[in-house]
């Protein structure tokens, strides 16, 4: 988060300011990707690049604090995620009796991730293995820092049943911690 | 259909049905999670590892992260609406270079027109010095300069003016002034007089060819004219002699 300075910032990208741009940039992309790589895992970097595109293209008409600047942000990913999941649908790829076993794609084990070290990419593979709407809000409140009523417009749900998806996704978090045996 | 004496866990396929939302919401280890406040003490050790797991979900980026600044940069640098100052830039030093081409080619051909067109009314009046004036009258057919045409094998006979100073053209001159590739001894017309072309004229009208010399000698009776050698319209008697 930028904080104070995120209304001189935003100006001075919305005026042409490369420096300002690549400021915003590097304070949102990680948790972008983060988001992406839950929500549309196959095509996470091409969804974070026309999310980012779009956002250059309407940068001059957006009024707003960092708060409506990253729900709008994360609402173009979405949208983007959406579209591609469409899309796919429309065109579904090959049997996967094609692949080659040695080519086959490997999920990590839940397990395996929780009793590890916990880091960044672990994390969010942890949270892909939840149902996609606990991921969804556990990702928009905790990595997006988006507040419930926002998240709730985001995903079109009311804030109870955000509040509740988060609250299951936390729990079902443990569960998977417990099931792994973890002990600090 | 289950009853109510059926406990929760006989419907794993159907786990919320155990797990109501208010007592979700109510759980004050997963709002300390969500709220991002220190954990209470009595925090089981799977939650205080949940909270391990969403602090890795906010860490700082990684390498992967931050590799696509490159093409957003230009994407943002080539967004539609914005101007482009690298361009710009360029444009405004190339211009001081090629504009100024044109300028010195019109400015060079500017004054050679103008000096052109001086030289060509200086010539057509007369007003030049008799050798610049023979040349103009070589080059652009400007008549040659008075008493000194005799040195041109175009001019016609120097002596043959009329009652009133007028004067012989020089023959092989056409009504527009342009010299005549065949000379003639005979003196005509001056081209800007009618006298010249022919027409009916007052009787001080000269050059008209009535002598082989030219002479302006004015007759009170009009006579077409007999010979082709008059460089007035054929068609018409001459009636204006000198």
């Amino acid at each position: 988060m930028i904080g104070e300075g995120f209304a001189a910032v935003l100006a001075a990208a919305q005026q042409g300011s490369e420096a300002a741009f690549s400021r915003l940039w590097r304070d949102c992309n990680p948790a972008l990707m983060r988001y992406v790589r839950v929500v549309a895992p196959n095509v996470a970097e091409d969804v974070a690049a026309e999310t980012w595109l779009q956002v250059v293209r309407g940068l001059a008409g957006f009024r707003g604090d960092e708060q409506a600047w990253r729900a709008w942000l994360f609402t173009t990913a979405r949208r983007r995620a959406i579209d591609y999941g469409r899309h796919r649908a429309r065109r579904p790829a090959g049997a996967l009796d094609d692949v080659p076993p040695g080519l086959m794609p490997v999920t990590p084990d839940a397990a395996d991730l929780a009793i590890e070290r916990i880091g960044t990419r672990s994390a969010v593979a942890l949270l892909a293995g939840l149902p996609t709407t606990q991921a969804e809000v556990i990702l928009l409140r905790v990595v997006a820092g988006l507040d419930t009523e926002t998240v709730a417009q985001l995903v079109g749900r009311s804030p109870g049943a955000v509040r509740v998806a988060a609250h299951r996704g936390l729990r079902r978090l443990a569960e998977i911690v417990a099931e792994a045996g973890v002990t600090l | 259909m289950t009853g109510r004496d059926v406990p929760d866990d006989d419907m794993p396929n159907f786990p919320w049905l155990r797990r109501r939302d208010a007592s979700e919401t109510a759980d004050p280890s997963l709002a300390a999670v969500l709220a991002w406040a220190q954990f209470p003490e009595s925090s089981a050790p799977e939650m205080q590892r949940v909270g391990e797991i969403l602090a890795a979900l906010t860490a700082g980026p990684a390498d992967d992260e931050l590799a696509g600044e490159a093409a957003v940069l230009a994407a943002y640098r080539s967004r539609p609406g914005v101007p482009r100052p690298a361009p710009r830039t360029h444009r405004q030093t190339r211009r001081p270079l090629f504009p100024l081409l044109p300028a010195k080619a019109a400015a060079t051909a500017a004054a050679a027109v103008i000096s052109f067109g001086a030289f060509a009314t200086a010539a057509y009046a007369r007003a030049l010095p008799a050798p610049v004036q023979q040349l103009a009258h070589v080059i652009i057919g400007a008549p040659t300069a008075e008493g000194k045409s005799a040195t041109s094998p175009y001019s016609g006979n120097p002596g043959a003016t009329g009652p009133n100073g007028a004067t012989g053209q020089p023959a092989g001159t056409s009504p527009t002034g342009r010299a005549h590739p065949s000379p003639t001894p005979h003196a005509t017309g001056r081209p800007s007089t009618p006298q010249d072309s022919g027409q009916p004229t007052t009787p001080q009208g000269s050059g008209q060819p009535t002598t082989p010399q030219g002479s302006g000698t004015p007759t009170p009776t009009h006579k077409p004219h007999p010979t082709p050698h008059g460089t007035g319209k054929p068609t018409h008697p001459p009636h204006g002699n000198g």
